[in-house]
Parts: structure tokens; sequence; C-alpha cells
């Protein structure tokens, strides 16, 4: 019975060194192109008639879109719409790619701080020159609300400075946690599930217990796949709001 | 017969049922992962700014030789952090307007055909 950590591990599966570097093609980038596929292929699919009147699979993709357009307008508002893209590749990536390590002997690619951070750090970077580049040295009154008096600067700079460096690491841990966390869980019931299997008589009739806890836990996770991913999407709109609209 | 098939109803009657019978409420277990992940985000917003700060604080200690007193100080601004970002949080969650608030609203029939941007 492998271990409830093992899931994570990285394994190369085609070796690949460039100057002493491992840049191995490993099964986190495997199934991180099998995220970008069924991406691919529901787009692709979904849209290749685009009628008039949609049928169900354009239906969903539309739907899809119509549902990352109304969260990018309510968020940022008009200003916002050239961001559509980038949020819809976004919320699309991770949901997929948290729904496929769903399915056993998957890999979750989102349960990786490595993965999840890397998105986290370009989006934070993003907003930072976004709003540079749209307000110019303007963009550091957002450490500064409107209104503050002299006195209390030197105590509300740091507190605003810190509560924008922790925006990155706190989008980051929280889909990476939750992620980890519930495949963890997971693992752990339908360890019992086996072992009290094996143990025979009264056992095997006891063994129902942990199996109903992870069919339960499946759909609790299914849920969590799915929130995640919009967490994710629904907070990096309103950070970039921040640098687009520059008010809290 | 007594009662109207469902094809004799005007088709805004009929649409209406059918919004009722496919909204209805929520399921526990969907209350209970939304609960989940807005606990989950709460408990890291507060965490990572109080480590931020920390580490802020650490590396200005090393830079400027003050060990421990910088790393005090940022400490207790990154808890003072944390509970803004906590703040911040919920009143972001409290200002979303429900469906219900938005279907009391007056209806505005729309006179052009323009896109909303």
């Amino acid at each position: 019975m492998a271990g409830p950590l093992e899931q994570f591990e990285i394994q190369p599966l085609y070796p690949i060194e460039v100057a002493g570097y491992d840049l191995s093609f490993t099964n986190a980038s495997a199934w991180m192109i099998f995220a970008l596929l069924v991406t691919w292929g529901f787009l692709f699919f979904g849209m290749r008639k685009s009628e008039l009147v949609p049928g169900r699979w354009q239906s969903a993709v539309e739907g899809l879109y119509e549902f990352v357009h109304g969260m990018v307008d309510t968020n940022i508002g008009p200003k916002g719409k050239k961001y559509v893209p980038f949020i819809f590749s976004l919320f699309i990536f991770i949901l997929i790619a948290n729904l496929a390590g769903l399915f056993p002997y998957a890999f979750t690619v989102t349960s990786h701080i490595a993965v999840t951070f890397a998105f986290a750090a370009f989006i934070f970077f993003m907003c930072v020159l976004i709003g540079l580049a749209k307000h110019g040295f303007r963009f550091f009154s957002l450490f500064l609300p409107a209104g503050t008096p002299w006195f209390l600067w030197i105590l509300v700079i740091p507190i605003e400075m810190i509560s924008f460096l922790s925006r990155p690491i706190t989008l980051s841990v929280r889909l990476f946690a939750n992620m980890t966390a519930g495949h963890i869980l997971l693992k752990i019931f339908i360890g019992f599930v086996v072992s009290l299997g094996v143990a025979g008589g009264i056992w095997s009739v006891v063994g129902i217990l942990p199996f109903a806890m992870t069919v339960a836990l499946f759909g609790l996770e299914l849920i969590v796949a799915v929130v995640q991913a919009y967490v994710f999407a629904l907070l990096t709109t309103v950070y970039l709001n921040d640098s687009i609209n520059l008010h809290h | 017969m007594t009662e109207p098939r469902p094809n004799e109803l005007p088709f805004e009657a009929r649409l209406a049922a059918a919004r009722a019978r496919a909204e209805g409420s929520p399921s526990p277990k969907q209350v209970a992962a939304n609960a989940f992940a807005q606990g989950t985000r709460l408990a890291i917003e507060l965490v990572v700014a109080v480590l931020v700060g920390a580490a802020i604080g650490y590396g200005l200690d090393v830079f400027f030789g003050t060990s421990p007193f910088l790393l005090l100080v940022m400490f207790m601004f990154g808890l003072v952090a944390g509970f803004l970002n906590l703040v911040r949080a919920v009143s972001y969650e409290q200002a979303k307007i429900t469906q219900a608030e938005l279907d009391a609203l007056p209806v505005v029939e729309d006179d052009d055909d323009d896109e909303k941007w």
C-alpha cells in the first residue's frame, strides 16, 4: 500500500539535462500538457461549427466564457475587457488541472507550490508593471489610503506594503494547500478501505464506513476543485482591479 | 381535462417554473465546501501576512545588524496587516450583491443593440 504522500512525487519520464540543470520531462509536465490538450479540445470542438443557435457543447463553451466575462466585468469594469483572455486561460487551466487530478493514478499539477507560486508571482509582477505603466509613480499611492493623517503614515505604509507583498503568497498557498490536503485525505481513507478489506471477517464489513467516507469526500473534492479555480481567477481580477483603477 | 397541458401555459410561466425547479436551495455539501473555502482563505490571509512581516523584519535585521528589534517591530506590523487583510476579505464578501437584491431592482427596457462594452 502506497503512502499518502507518494502521489505527489515528481518522476522524470524523459530525462533531459541542459548545462548541468535537470530539465527532464516529468509526470508534472505530462499532466500540464494533458490539461492544455483537454482545454484545446473542449474549445476547438465546441466552437468548430459555431452555429447561431448553439448546440450543447457550444453552449458549454459560451457559458464558461460568459461566466469569466461577467466576473471580469463586475470586478474591473469596462477597462478590464482586454484581460478577459488571460483570466479565462488561467481559470480553465487550473480548473482542468484540478479536475484531472481527481482521477485515480492521475497527478495533480496544482498540488505543487512550485506551480501555483509561479502563477501567483507572474500575476504579482504583472499587476505591478501594469500599475506602473498606467499610473507611473502614483501607483505607490496604493500603499496610502486616501485621507490618512500625516502622523499615521509611518504606521500605515509598512502595513499596506506587507498586505500587498502577502498577496502572491496567499494566492499560491491557498490553491496548493487545498489540493494537497484533499488528496492526502482521500488517499488515507482509501488506505483504510484496503487494509480493512484485507483483514477479513468482521473487519471487511467495517470497511464500508471509510468507503462511504471516500465517496462523500470525493464529492467534496469535486466542489473544492471548482471553487478553488474560481477563487484563484476571482482574486486575480480583484488584484488587477487595484492596478488598473487604483482606488480601494 | 381539468388543468391545462404544460404547453398551453404562457412561455414566461413555464420558464419561471423551470428556473425555480433548477435553482432550489444549495445542497448541504455545497454550503460546506463554500464555507471551507472561505475559512481556509481567511486563515491563510492572516498567517501569511504575519510571516511576510516577520521575514521582512529578519531580512532588515541581517542587513542592518539590529537583531532582533526590527524582526519584532515588523512582526507586529505583519499582524496588523493580517487583520487588515481579514477585514478586507470579509467586507468584500459582504459587499457582494445577492441575486435576490438584483431581481428586486426595477427592469429598464434595453433600447439599443450595443454590447455592454
